[in-house]
């Protein structure tokens, strides 16, 4: 176990497995765990010798309300999982030499982290499992998960917020501190190609009304709007489950090296002119 | 006539019994576990799994019968279970029961502790939308007294201790009550504010205490939900399993330790006034605690404190086989002792075929006893593979490590070498038990190590590695009879000493299955800091 500590002093501890085969240009895989999966449980060790090719990354967000995470980004409006997140991959060139292409995966709270950190980090692909995509101003939190989290996270102001007023104060310059709610905050509308290439995997069903279209769908119509790449796997499925885990996410990456390496945009997408876009 | 194969563990423990009642004089029971054979810690169940049926196959084989043979299935718990609609299709000629999951408990205990008539408390985590059964055993009977409901387990509280200070989930609950010898009590007073003691030995907890089922409800892949409470929290922080063990910590692990024993000791009074037995059998998933155990065998309520050494539900197969012959059949049990030594056997030659294959040098030896007395004199730590694997949670000297107990740092050397686990993990004495009243508070025979007994003052510094931090230990005492190879051992290693006792663990590594095979005992032999294995006959060094 290593870790790195941002200058308010937070750490972030992280497992890091080299790849066995030239460590110091295989690709890395970051992989987020969800909500109260950085419990650094003896499970199984298994992955360890898997894919020798890729190094292996696993960092255990132990903040938030009762330890069990803050959706990789901080807790009480302190955002110091980006400077942790930079010190991350920085102690990974530097420290360990490894320079490889970056790779994401998580999983509910590990897709919202794997989305938000691949785009602001600008990793080469991510792949996110039925990921929150906004934490605010949505059933999800607002009818599930919002009352351990959100203050912790934000403050008890923003509980049961509208999204429509996420929208307002950040825009208003209000509470510009709300945009980091959303998972695609950093996405590049201005070089769509810079984007990561993204993997969405969800069910039809999620065990929250409205998540397909608050979360999944909001996702893809921001990326069509910026007009991002993307694979999109939608099972016809109930509940909040893993569909593709990290190995799958790997197989993933591997079939698809040649759009990862060459890769391309289509052309925005202007809301007016899409009817289709759902209103955000 | 009738054939009874009971099936046990449909959320974790997997196990089988077969009750063979063709001689109605002379019945026989067999017993196997599965996590033995499919080698998954606990072997959890996730659905409707044909890997879950070696140890069905193994009773069966044991017994010389086949699956068509089986004339009464009869499942532990009453609730409904993929699995067990696989198994009734499998076994389709045969007629399906249903024994409630804590009256399995209280079977398997009752049914196998030779008394005829006990208060009966089991002690659980949950089971059939309960937690706790009081009950009254006599001759043939089981009677309940009282059932508490699933939110107010003091089990799961325990659990979420455990959790909470990052030693682990389910099955770790040891760890704690290690810990909690480190430990003040100074959050008893206020834990106890949050449980309601009620009559009858009942109890409730409050909704500080209760589960957190209610938060995060969308993420039910997550199933730790159940694992946190806001009392905890409010006093302690979280610890993960890489921080540091702090004072709040061990505080904490000997309050809910202490809570456990305050709350155990309520519900027996109230057995004790409703059923005026002399005799208490202790049950369920908690009667693994040792300390509370003791506890209850100190306390003076009862003559006689039974814990069954299969407690948790690696045992409920039998004590559903055990209630349906009792209370179906009105057959008497056939047993007066548990079944501990009812895993399998290996021959000289299966032996000799794992060490050839491994490439390991090894010698034959006719005095394995004396040879191990030996080692262990010359305080090397030594793996004891013979026999009869063991049944349930604990080696008892057929699947051990074994060391010397004059030495401290040999309880270090084993947790950081050997077992690759914790500093504060303490290790238990086998002792000869014609000798074991003069180290250890008792003259109660105590053969399955689980009661916790103070060591006598004046031995501690003789035995500092089995002396726990508190001055207990968690003894087995091993009579000739039951175990006269080991009985040998110890006697051995006491001319040698002047100690009639050694240090006895699982013969495992951390987090590991016990050994069951020739080769299971090689591989952990070879991959741990052992000095030496003595397996049958024969001797192996590093």
């Amino acid at each position: 176990m290593e870790k790195v500590t941002c200058s308010t002093g937070q750490e972030l501890y992280f497992e890091c497995r080299p790849a066995f085969h030239n460590p110091e240009t295989s690709p890395i895989l970051i992989q987020f765990h969800g909500w109260s999966g950085g419990t650094v449980e003896p499970g199984s060790t298994d992955y360890l010798l898997s894919f020798p090719d890729w190094t292996l990354i696993r960092p255990f967000d132990t903040f938030g309300f009762a330890r069990n995470g803050c959706w990789w980004l901080g807790e009480n409006r302190q955002f110091f999982f980006l400077e942790l997140m930079d010190a991350l991959v920085a102690s990974l060139r530097e420290t360990h030499g490894l320079k490889g292409d970056l790779y994401a995966w998580g999983s509910s709270m590990g897709g919202f982290g794997a989305l938000f950190h691949g785009f602001r980090q600008k990793f080469k692909a991510i792949c996110a499992n039925v990921p929150q995509v906004r934490i605010l101003g949505t059933d999800y939190v607002n009818n599930q998960a919002e009352r351990p989290l959100i203050p912790t996270i934000f403050d008890p102001g923003v509980l049961r917020i509208t999204w429509e007023e996420v929208q307002r104060k950040i825009q208003s310059g209000e509470d510009p501190d709300l945009r980091y709610s959303d998972a695609t905050c950093f996405l590049d509308t201005e070089n769509p190609e810079n984007n990561p290439l993204v993997f969405l995997s969800q069910t039809r069903y999620d065990s929250t009304p409205g998540y397909f279209t608050q979360q999944c769908l909001y996702l893809v119509d921001r990326l069509v709007e910026a007009g991002c790449n993307f694979e999109m796997a939608v099972q016809p499925r109930q509940g909040h489950t893993i569909l593709r885990d990290f190995a799958m996410a790997i197989q993933l990456f591997e079939s698809h090296q040649d759009v990862i390496h060459t890769p391309f945009s289509c052309p925005p997408v202007r809301r007016e002119d899409s009817p289709a876009l759902l209103p955000i | 006539m009738a054939l009874i194969l009971g099936l046990g563990g449909f959320f974790h423990d997997f196990n089988a019994a077969v009750i063979d009642l063709a001689d109605e004089a002379n019945v026989q029971v067999y017993v196997a576990e599965e996590d033995r054979y499919s080698r998954k810690k606990h072997h959890p169940i996730m659905g409707a799994q044909e890997s879950s049926i070696y140890c069905i196959e193994k009773c069966l084989r044991d017994a010389g019968k086949r699956a068509e043979e089986v004339t009464h299935l009869v499942f532990s718990d009453t609730e409904a279970h993929p699995l067990k609609t696989y198994l009734s299709q499998r076994f389709p000629q045969a007629e399906v029961h249903h024994v409630p999951h804590h009256l399995c408990h209280a079977a398997a205990a009752f049914f196998s502790s030779g008394l005829k008539d006990a208060a009966i408390l089991c002690l659980d985590g949950f089971g059939d939308g309960k937690s706790v059964v009081l009950a009254h055993g006599t001759n043939n009977r089981i009677e309940p007294v009282e059932f508490l409901a699933l939110e107010d387990s003091i089990g799961l509280e325990y659990l979420r201790v455990t959790y909470q200070i990052g030693l682990g989930s389910f099955g770790a609950e040891g760890k704690t009550q290690g810990l909690a010898a480190y430990g003040e009590p100074r959050y008893f007073e206020d834990y106890m504010n949050e449980i309601d003691l009620r009559q009858g030995g009942v109890f409730g907890l409050s909704p500080l205490l209760k589960n957190m089922a209610g938060y995060l409800e969308g993420e039910h892949y997550i199933e730790t939900r159940s694992l946190f409470n806001d009392f905890i929290l409010k006093h302690i922080r979280r610890r993960f399993k890489h921080e540091p063990i702090a004072q709040e910590h061990k505080d904490m692990e000997a309050s809910v330790q202490q809570v456990l024993n305050q709350v155990a000791m309520h519900s027996a009074r109230a057995l004790k006034e409703k059923t005026a037995s002399p005799n208490l059998v202790v049950t369920g998933g908690v009667a693994l605690n040792s300390t509370m155990n003791g506890v209850l065998m100190n306390s003076g309520l009862f003559e006689h404190v039974y814990a069954h050494p299969s407690a948790s539900d690696r045992g409920n197969a039998l004590g559903a086989a055990l209630y349906l012959l009792a209370h179906h059949f009105q057959v008497e049990t056939p047993l007066d002792a548990p079944l501990v030594y009812g895993g399998q056997a290996f021959t000289a030659e299966e032996m000799e075929t794992a060490l050839r294959q491994s490439g390991v040098s090894y010698r034959k030896t006719d005095a394995p006893s004396q040879e191990a007395a030996q080692l262990v004199a010359a305080n090397n730590i030594v793996g004891w593979f013979q026999g009869r694997s063991e049944l349930g949670a604990r080696a008892l000297g057929n699947r051990s490590i074994l060391a010397h107990p004059g030495y401290a740092d040999n309880k270090d050397l084993l947790n950081e070498k050997v077992k690759h686990r914790e500093y504060f993990r303490p290790f238990a004495p086998s002792v000869l038990s014609e000798r074991a009243h003069e180290y250890f508070d008792t003259r109660q025979e105590l053969p399955y190590m689980t009661m916790t007994v103070d060591v006598r003052k004046e031995k501690h510094k003789e035995i500092p590695a089995v002396t726990h931090e508190d001055g207990t230990a968690r003894i087995q005492t091993v009579t000739r009879s039951k175990n006269p190879a080991y009985h040998a051992l110890i006697e051995a290693f006491g001319q040698l000493t002047g100690t009639p006792l050694v240090v006895n663990t699982s013969f495992n590594d951390n987090d590991e299955l016990i050994v069951e095979s020739p080769g299971d005992a090689i591989r952990c032999f070879q991959n741990t800091g052992m000095d030496a294995l003595v397996m049958g006959n024969y001797v192996l060094s590093k």
